[in-house]
């Protein structure tokens, strides 16, 4: 986007308000986004902390040659790996209603909605971290499957599989959960 | 099977909010970083190396100043005082918030009463004179009751406190305009107080003088446009509006998923209903 090319230069001379347009623009995905990867709420949030520190850090060097959000997206998905990777994973925090479920529709509704959600974030981390990262930078993040491959340097046919095997393992949970 | 179209979509509908505190973290931390590696060639020195540039620079400081002696002078620039001052002693407030994520209409009484309710039926009210919520949907007839600490005055309040501490004075004159077949009068006021600026544009009709609607972004999320409209000061808001006891013939909405540590979290998570930050 244009107008994230904009704020990055403007980041790059140390305009703060900019920098604060970015994580305006983006902080709620990227926590979403790790919330997903990582399941817990403390871990994402330091992943985007990090996230956000280290895209100031190299602010100077950085070269904008895609869209922005699928970049910090790549970040988060590539920090949440390296985390999971060095700590034993913990129990699923549940997620309740958020404040943004009472804004967006009919309160006591929201609730069930908000129900289906947990269930999904339960059924998400069930399934291998690899699938859970395609399903969610494809479906979430709006990468493309190349973007993907070439993010996480693998074959194009191995994202487009474990998108696959993703997608089957989740509809099955999510199925026994319906049916229990 | 559940169709994978439904797992896509509730994929899509995830969707987690950062916290104040997380903000506030994350924004001091990265702030500091772009601070430590700011450009040591500041850009003012590279204006005034330019000949041309300087000559431009110059003309546009005279035209800021030219501007902004304008807006003191400007007369109707008092109908903007007063609309500030209106709107730090009013003791009720009722308007219309227009937001991304839908519309609802806004009851507040000083200093421990609001009420918000949605256009398709939802209603909230809060007492913070005893600290409780009440959640009611009007289509099923159901009620949610939530108590919480009094302390959380501070923040479910802020787009209030905000309006009362616009400034005296607006920072620009945005002109006339016409909007839906009325003319007014726009001022653009900042609010610097927080780790974000709020920016408020006032726009007052230019016959009458009277606030029409108010116009509030941040810089932190400037997709998060918000639009008050048909505000009112100090009219009569009888009691009734704020009481937080069920009504008789709703009933209760039945969770039995959730533990009693979930509905602590629950509410939580529920405290920033139409806050801004």
């Amino acid at each position: 986007m244009l107008q994230d090319k904009l704020l990055v230069i403007k980041c790059k001379y140390g305009n703060k308000d900019a920098m604060c347009q970015i994580y305006g623009r983006y902080k709620d995905f990227l926590l979403t986004l790790a919330k997903g990867l990582v399941g817990e709420q403390e871990l994402a949030e330091d992943i985007v902390h990090d996230v956000f520190v280290n895209f100031a850090l190299s602010i100077k060097k950085f070269k904008l040659t895609g869209s922005l959000k699928g970049y910090l997206a790549t970040c988060v998905s590539n920090l949440a790996r390296d985390r999971i990777r060095s700590r034993t994973r913990q129990a699923v925090i549940l997620e309740s209603v958020n404040e943004s479920n009472w804004e967006s529709s009919n309160p006591l509704q929201s609730l069930a909605e908000s129900e289906k959600i947990n269930r999904l974030r339960e059924a998400l981390e069930q399934i291998p971290y690899e699938q859970r990262e395609v399903i969610l930078l494809h479906i979430k993040a709006g990468m493309k499957f190349r973007e993907i491959a070439e993010s996480q340097n693998q074959p194009l046919s191995t994202i487009h599989g474990r998108y696959r095997y993703g997608i089957d393992k989740l509809r099955s949970l999510m199925n026994s959960e319906v049916t229990k | 099977m559940r169709p994978t179209d439904d797992i896509k979509n509730l994929i899509k509908k995830m969707e987690d909010k950062t916290s104040e505190q997380m903000d506030k973290r994350i924004i001091d931390d990265v702030l500091q970083t772009l601070e430590n590696s700011k450009t040591t060639t500041p850009i003012g020195r590279f204006i005034m190396k330019n000949p041309i540039i300087k000559f431009t620079s110059a003309a546009v400081i005279v035209l800021a100043i030219v501007g902004i002696l304008q807006i003191g002078n400007n007369s109707s620039n008092n109908a903007y005082a007063q609309t500030v001052e209106k709107l730090r002693n009013s003791r009720t407030l009722t308007y219309t918030w227009h937001t991304d994520k839908g519309d609802y209409i806004v009851y507040y009484k000083e200093p421990y009463y609001m009420r918000r309710e949605q256009a398709n039926g939802g209603i909230a009210i809060e007492d913070y004179k005893i600290g409780k919520r009440l959640y009611l949907d009007t289509n099923i007839k159901q009620y949610l009751v939530m108590d919480f600490e009094r302390k959380d005055q501070v923040k479910q309040f802020e787009e209030i406190d905000m309006l009362k501490e616009l400034p005296n004075k607006a920072e620009k004159y945005l002109g006339v305009e016409e909007k839906d077949g009325r003319l007014l009068e726009g001022y653009l006021g900042r609010d610097k107080s927080g780790i974000f600026t709020f920016i408020f544009k006032v726009w007052l009709d230019k016959q009458t003088k009277e606030l029409v609607s108010i116009e509030i972004e941040s810089t932190l999320n400037p997709e998060d446009r918000r639009v008050m409209t048909d505000i009112n000061f100090d009219i009569e808001l009888d009691d009734s509006l704020f009481n937080t006891v069920p009504p008789a013939d709703y009933s209760p909405y039945v969770r039995p998923e959730y533990t009693p540590e979930e509905l602590r979290e629950l509410n939580t998570r529920s405290r920033g209903v139409g806050g801004l930050r």
